[in-house]
């Protein structure tokens, strides 16, 4: 099991450190990232100066150490400054201050809110998100495994046709639609629930069902045929031989093993819903991270950008590891396998 | 269990089976929903309250708020809020008119001299902290904004602002404002923006980060929390010098989804949205719950054409351009005949107006001879450079200019559309190399002056100075817009601005367009008429009294 973690740990740092080089080079498709945010009367002084702040009058390799480790490591004193950004139509002072690095959790200040570091704003949203994709995971997870084990125990019958129905809809249906519709059935028609907004249970409801189905049909197809692969064994013949209950036999022998693609799914599940947040937070204007990488993308906010594309392949990457472990316990085949 | 949920599980169907009774039970569904009353109306029309009760009032705006600090941002969408907050020495009248100056921090004023204005203060105003208004105050706010307070505050629009040299107190509700040159406008720059009075306790008591996130004024609400993106709360300033607003709280919302902030409304979770699109203003009317309410803005669409590059660098293809574009037919059409049209670039209600001039005519057969005349090669080939979702129709009216332009026919003229995400389109418009390197052709551009004076059409859109210039080659209006902007004779300066605008109409360096329409939202409970400079205030909110 420890070299099995140990592996593991490696693979994730590996792909961390991809996600960086990734993050790095979004800074580097802009062009000249000095002359993006210098207004364009800027002095030929401030340009240099911004070049040189920003580390790109250096090599590339170089660029990509400083981006990691801050200034000091290829042996730079920033003084702090005060200086003038094209920040849209109009310009803004900001502050010019030694980079610490990524590795410090340094991904610049933000352009949009003067002056403030990235990853703290981004960590400030992080709740909000997380809130909602629990929510969204716990209808999703949750209802999936029910419906999953009733269609698959009442195989071929209506209620089973019914609920395929729904899963092949709830996966195929965008989530921008789906909201709009739940916003015009459950807040305009029926005024049961709010249109938009946070604050208390009832805002969560109607964006978590939006970001939640797709997942949702999904997994209730795939927990259904797991069910089926697992139900048709010999051991549940044995089980149900032995005179256990359905009840026991289903939850008790058969659902452990059928778990195991599910699970593995849940963990990719997270993924999509970082990226289902970024719409889905829009439409109901949930203000968690998803509407702020949409404002910063908008808003050319660069440092603040990297730093929630960072954050959320870090967690993506995090609940992988832990849904790889989670398997591991679940089925000791895969850390013999290795 | 139930006798359904039984029955379903009970009876087996195979899949064939099932599609063959679910979409004969769809098709009488469809059926039975078209005659039915499938509409938004079909509740109850009883206006509904958000959740905080009568005396809350819930703003949505599509685009978030930057800052709390008034001298410190360049956009519409912060001054609005923030002159919740914040006030200025006077104030422009709901209906913009170049005499539509009214009192507001400032009871009277009059000029000195060709530099100088006195302002007699109100008295007895006082910040929400408890700190006097008086004439230190106003010479603190000048003072802020040029840098002698916080050499760190350098503020996005010293352009504009920057004339203004300083406040001397006369005594202590006597102060003079004075520039560093001649200014026609001295009172115009003292009506918002850079000229929102500010507390000089508090704002030399704490830095940048945390006046960015806190604000201090003499405003009919005080700022309760503003969460960056998120909610902005206000409550009312029982003490307030106009007498208490109304509404004793306001929350101000984002929700950038256009569909979501009218359905808000319609849920009865909202009062003012604004930015609806053209589209759903008759369902929000239907409703029995909301309605539109619509003013044409300040705000200007112009069609910006490439001054260097050909075939607009020639003037007569311009005029054509003009002649075939054919707006006042677009205006009744896609803009279901709001907006109003304008012969220049300077609003029928801005100072400097010129009321003769007539617009281009809608005249095809002039364009046809216009570029037979001017010698280049036909057909022309152009591009327009658009954005799509930030102003009213502006995908639509893109479109339909290349629709019109191209019925003077292929053998004259091919024109395409190009479509930008805004962000990406502004970083390339609003740098003047950058555009006249990357664009040619045809280029949406708007603009909303809120000076409501010729001085903010002519400097930003014609001097050569300017990043927005449309005619780099034309020096010679310089010297005039310069001299505009050095006289105070009100009637001299009007007859510079019309010079002007006969010079720029002949020259044609835009498809002249219109000034568009705001389109707001506004709850039945709500009384409310939206003002033409896009500022939604809510003390000038009423609960309605049927």
């Amino acid at each position: 099991m420890a070299g099995f973690l140990v592996r593991r740990l490696g693979q994730s740092v590996l792909v961390v450190l991809g996600v960086l080089v990734l993050v790095f080079a979004l800074m580097q498709l802009t062009g000249d990232p000095a002359a993006l945010m210098l207004p364009d009367n800027a002095s030929p002084a401030d340009v240099e100066f911004m070049r040189k702040k920003l580390g790109t009058d250096k090599p590339l390799h170089l660029q990509f150490i400083r981006f990691l480790f801050g200034d000091r490591v290829l042996g730079e004193r920033v003084e702090e400054r005060v200086v003038e950004h094209q920040f849209m139509s109009s310009v803004v002072t900001g502050r010019i201050r030694e980079h610490r690095g990524v590795i410090m959790g340094d991904f610049g200040d933000s352009v949009r809110f003067v002056d403030q570091p990235a990853l703290p704003i981004v960590l400030e949203r992080f709740p909000l998100t997380l809130y909602l994709m629990a929510v969204a995971f716990a209808y999703s997870a949750g209802l999936s495994l029910v419906l999953g084990i009733a269609s698959a125990v009442y195989r071929n019958s209506l209620l089973d046709q019914l609920l395929r129905a729904l899963a092949i809809i709830g996966q195929s249906v965008p989530n921008f639609w789906l909201g709009l519709m739940l916003i015009l059935v459950f807040a305009v028609w029926l005024g049961l629930l709010p249109a938009m907004g946070s604050g208390s249970f009832e805002h969560v409801i109607l964006p978590a069902i939006t970001l939640g189905s797709a997942p949702l049909g999904r997994n209730v197809r795939l927990v259904r045929s797991c069910m089926l692969d697992v139900l048709g064994a010999d051991y549940i013949r044995t089980a149900r031989a032995k005179g256990l209950s359905e009840l026991a036999v289903v939850v008790g022998h058969a659902l452990k093993n059928a778990a195991i693609p599910v699970v593995t799914v849940w963990g990719l599940d997270i993924g999509l819903f970082f990226g289902g947040a970024v719409i889905t937070e829009s439409i109901f204007g949930w203000p968690g991270m998803g509407s702020l990488i949409i404002q910063s993308v908008y808003k050319r906010d660069f440092p603040v950008v990297q730093a929630a594309v960072f954050f959320v392949a870090l967690v993506f990457v995090l609940v992988n590891l832990l849904v790889d472990l989670l398997y591991a316990w679940l089925d000791p085949r895969v850390r013999l396998a290795h | 269990m139930d006798g359904w949920l039984e029955r379903m599980r009970t009876i087996n169907i195979s899949r064939r089976g099932f599609i063959r009774v679910a979409a004969k039970y769809l098709a009488a569904g469809g059926a039975a929903a078209t005659t039915g009353p499938f509409i938004i109306g079909c509740r109850s029309a009883a206006p509904t309250t958000p959740s905080g009760g009568q005396k809350e009032l819930v703003i949505i705006y599509g685009v978030p708020r930057a800052t709390m600090d008034p001298q410190n941002h360049i956009n519409t969408y912060d001054e609005s809020p923030l002159g919740n907050i914040f006030e200025t020495l006077v104030e422009m009248d709901r209906t913009i008119r170049p005499d539509g100056w009214k009192p507001k921090l400032a009871v009277s004023w009059r000029r000195i001299d060709e530099r100088t204005v006195e302002f007699k203060l109100r008295e007895g105003v006082r910040f929400h902290n408890g700190e006097p208004f008086d004439a230190e105050a106003v010479k603190f706010t000048i003072d802020r904004f040029k840098g002698r307070v916080d050499p760190n505050l350098k503020p996005p629009h010293l352009t504009y602002y920057g004339i203004l040299d300083r406040a001397e107190p006369v005594d202590r509700y006597t102060v003079r404002v004075i520039t560093s040159k001649p200014d026609p406008i001295i009172i115009n720059r003292m009506s918002g923006f850079a000229t929102r009075i500010v507390s000089p306790k508090f704002y030399s008591e704490h830095n940048l980060a945390f006046l960015q996130e806190n604000a201090n004024g003499t405003g009919p609400y005080r700022l309760v929390k503003w969460v960056r993106d998120g909610d902005m709360i206000l409550e009312a300033n029982e003490d307030y010098w106009g007498g208490p607003p109304e509404f004793k709280r306001v929350v101000i919302k984002t929700v950038p989804e256009a569909s979501t902030r009218v359905s808000a409304l319609l849920a009865g979770d909202a009062d003012i949205v604004v930015a609806v699109p053209m589209d759903e203003m008759d369902a929000i009317n239907r409703s029995g719950r909301a309605r539109t309410e619509n003013v044409t803005s300040n705000r200007m669409a112009l069609w910006y054409l490439h001054p260097t590059k050909p075939p607009t660098n020639n003037k007569l293809v311009r005029q054509a351009l003009n002649y075939a574009a054919n707006i006042d037919g677009l205006l009744r059409t896609v803009y279901r005949g709001m907006g109003r049209r304008v012969a220049t670039i300077v609003a029928p209600w801005a100072f400097g107006y010129d009321p003769d001039l007539k617009p281009y005519p809608y005249d095809p057969d002039r364009a046809r001879e216009l570029l037979r005349q001017s010698r280049v090669e036909l057909p022309i080939n152009l591009t327009i450079h658009h954005i799509q979702g930030r102003y009213t129709k502006d995908k639509e009216m893109a479109e339909g200019i290349a629709a019109e332009l191209n019925k003077l026919g292929p053998q004259f003229i091919r024109v395409t559309t190009k479509i930008y995400e805004s962000g990406y389109y502004y970083s390339i418009f609003n740098d003047r190399a950058k555009r006249f390197e990357v664009f040619d052709g045809i280029m949406f551009a708007s603009w909303g002056n809120w000076m409501f004076d010729a001085d903010l059409y002519f400097f930003p859109w014609v001097h050569t100075a300017s990043t927005f210039t449309c005619c780099p080659d034309r020096k010679d209006w310089d010297a005039l817009i310069e001299e505009a902007q050095a006289t105070v004779d009100e009637r001299k300066r009007l007859e510079l601005y019309k010079r002007l605008q006969r010079e720029l109409f002949e020259e044609a360096p835009f498809i002249f367009a219109h000034n568009v329409e705001d389109i707001y939202g506004v709850s039945n409970r709500v009384e409310w008429k939206p003002r033409q400079d896009e500022m939604v205030w809510a003390a000038e909110m009423r609960v309605r009294r049927s």
